[in-house]
């Protein structure tokens, strides 16, 4: 029986459930018989429920596990979950901190983590923040 | 004379640049393991939206065509292959290179993969035209079940279960209908939140699945110390001789015929049409015991069938609206950010768009031929980046591109969530691919349908009565269930 499996199927019957249940209250089709907005996704969501069972028995069935780690994957993991982290972090302080800082910051942290010279670290930080700021600020006049 | 206007237009100084930025940016891309054309091109696409519809484009159409001819330097230098499309010349290109041939083997991979890029964009030329008239006789009914086969034929070559493809490819149509509905333009699932009301921008979801879910899948399979890749270019001979040239060109001839159509198919890429290519050869060959030991032949036919593909998905990818593979359908999201619509409208309303385009094609195969034998020194060196310092580099591009494309922090946050999803259906082999066609097709797909049924009343029976939904629909059910039919067959002869 494979959990990660198995919960990759759950959430999807859950995503499928949470669009299809406020369809059925989307305004109906038209006297020409155009089906209304809800039919779409009503149908859309029952293939997906279909074939969410189908996986679910074979996961059920299934001996391989997933997400069952070899030495190297055990060792990434926290590196792993620091850099989805820290991008996720990045992303909600991109709102309210200043670019530069942010960025510089983001990027010194990024590469200690990957285990950087802080030589190269710094150097690599700057200029690359530098570059990325005036492509897209002067260049491109993105507004960062 | 539309045609010289198209070609005047590429060598336009502006259109031009940009075309060698993205033929360099696309080396840099497929040299390094690790760095697809899907993510080349996804990474770019943002800054593409800033240039004229001609600029962005040229520079993404550099980005393609090299990384894909650039994905087999590392293939023959290192047994690595730069793109998955190279994987087949790894089998003789590094054999080459331990035979000291490494100058010549890149060379065979430049030149034959530009011969392979401007022969299937003669097939462009040819079979795009047509197609889209064709096209145009197509109805309501007709694009429906066009955009269902081309989600199936998706799922069906994406290497994974049948299954799990289709599931991540209804998850990208569920996600579709995010947004006003097309017909009565009711709001669905927007969370009263009024950047949802055109629905999800489908590139940052791209950048987040192709770009981030890669960096972080890559960060979590990846050996502690990476192991430095040596490599040299050397060897006294450089280029085939005519005599050579000639030799090898009936099983050229066959791969490019063979890459054309694979690369028109949904979702065979360049890596399914390069490993056919090179097993066909293998059995027509005279000397089949070559192959696989640094055959000439071997090399040729897979540089060949690479980039041959990209003529193929492009043909399918104009005319119809159905992306060939990944990059089409980052294409076709692209085009649809400039306010065009792929399919055959597009040769009605955009015809020289559409020409600039193929000629485009044609002159960066040409600038990634003198790029290409100039510059074979300089991979070796490109091969010692590390590989954290490209993850730092893609992750900050991926942000900040995700962000350019409207100004919006929901995009960056779309594209950080898709990121992680991304990463999930990697851990868990299911494809991506899928995903991403569900989502462009759904509206395609959804208003279709729906058209079709207002003109029966309701009735299903408008798909079964039109010969060409009858020929898709069928090529569809086979196309899905032909892996189970398969493995059963198997079954019974062991």
């Amino acid at each position: 029986m494979s959990k990660a499996g198995l919960l990759f199927v759950s959430a999807c019957i859950a995503v499928a459930l949470l669009f299809m249940i406020p369809a059925f209250k989307f305004p109906g089709g038209t006297v020409d018989g155009t089906p209304g907005p809800g039919y779409f996704p009503i149908l859309v969501s029952s293939v997906i429920l279909f074939l969410s069972a189908i996986l679910f028995v074979q996961y059920l069935r299934d001996n391989k596990k997933y997400f069952q780690q070899n030495e190297t994957q055990k060792k990434n993991l926290p590196k792993l979950l620091i850099t989805a982290g820290a991008i996720l972090l990045y992303t909600i302080l991109f709102m309210v901190i200043p670019f530069i800082p942010l960025t510089l910051v983001f990027m010194v942290f990024l590469n200690w983590l990957f285990g950087r010279t802080w030589r190269f670290n710094i150097i690599f930080s700057v200029i690359f923040t530098g570059v990325i700021y005036y492509v897209f600020n002067n260049l491109l006049h993105v507004m960062l | 004379m539309d045609w010289i206007q198209a070609f005047l237009g590429v060598f336009q100084p502006q259109v031009f640049l940009y075309l060698v930025i993205g033929v360099v940016s696309g080396a840099l891309i497929g040299t390094l393991p690790g760095l697809t054309a899907t993510m080349g091109v996804a990474v770019l696409t943002p800054i593409s939206f800033w240039l004229k519809p001609e600029c962005g484009f040229a520079m993404l159409i550099g980005v393609y065509n090299s990384a894909i001819w650039s994905g087999g330097i590392s293939a023959i230098l290192i047994n690595t292959p730069g793109t998955p499309a190279s994987i087949a010349s790894t089998f003789d290109g590094y054999k080459l290179t331990q035979k000291g041939f490494s100058a010549l083997a890149l060379n065979i991979n430049t030149i034959y993969s530009v011969l392979g890029g401007l022969l299937s964009s003669l097939c462009l030329i040819f079979f795009a035209f047509p197609l889209a008239r064709f096209a145009l006789k197509f109805g309501p009914a007709e694009y429906a079940v066009l955009a269902l086969f081309g989600l199936t034929m998706m799922v069906s070559v994406s290497g994974s279960s049948p299954v799990k493809g289709l599931l991540v490819g209804f998850l990208g149509l569920l996600f579709s209908t995010v947004g006003l509905d097309s017909i009565q333009a009711y709001k669905r699932y927007t969370l009263n939140n009024p950047a949802l009301l055109d629905g999800l921008n489908f590139v940052p979801m791209m950048i987040g699945l192709f770009g981030i879910g890669e960096i972080l899948y890559q960060i979590y399979t990846s050996e502690a110390k990476e192991t430095s890749m040596v490599a040299e270019v050397k060897g006294a001979k450089q280029f085939l001789t005519l005599k050579e040239f000639g030799r090898l060109a009936p099983a050229n001839a066959m791969a490019t015929i063979i890459s054309v159509i694979v690369g028109a198919i949904p979702g065979a890429g360049g890596d399914i049409a390069s490993i056919i290519s090179w097993g066909q050869a293998k059995r027509m060959s005279k000397h089949p015991e070559e192959y696989g030991e640094g055959s000439l032949e071997g090399l040729s036919v897979s540089c060949i069938a690479n980039n041959a593909v990209i003529g193929g998905a492009m043909t399918t990818m104009l005319s119809l609206g159905i992306p060939g593979d990944a990059v089409t359908a980052i294409l076709i999201g692209s085009l649809m950010m400039y306010g065009m619509t792929p399919g055959p409208q597009l040769f009605i309303e955009n015809r020289p768009f559409v020409l600039t385009l193929i000629a485009q094609l044609i002159v960066a195969n040409l600038v990634i031929l003198i790029f290409g034998l100039t510059t074979n020194r300089i991979y070796p060196k490109i091969l010692k980046i590390k590989k954290t310092t490209l993850w730092v580099v893609v992750a900050m591009c991926c942000i900040v591109g995700a962000y350019a494309i409207n100004n919006s922090y929901v995009d960056i946050i779309t594209m950080a969530l898709a990121g992680v999803f991304g990463f999930i259906l990697r851990v868990m082999d299911f494809p991506q691919g899928p995903f991403i066609l569900g989502m462009l097709l759904g509206k395609l797909l959804e208003s279709n349908l729906r058209r079709a049924l207002s003109l029966t009343m309701g009735s299903y029976s408008i798909f079964f009565t039109s010969p060409i939904c009858i020929v898709l629909l069928t090529i569809s059910v086979l196309s899905l269930v032909w892996p189970a039919i398969k493995k059963r067959l198997k079954k019974r002869a062991v």
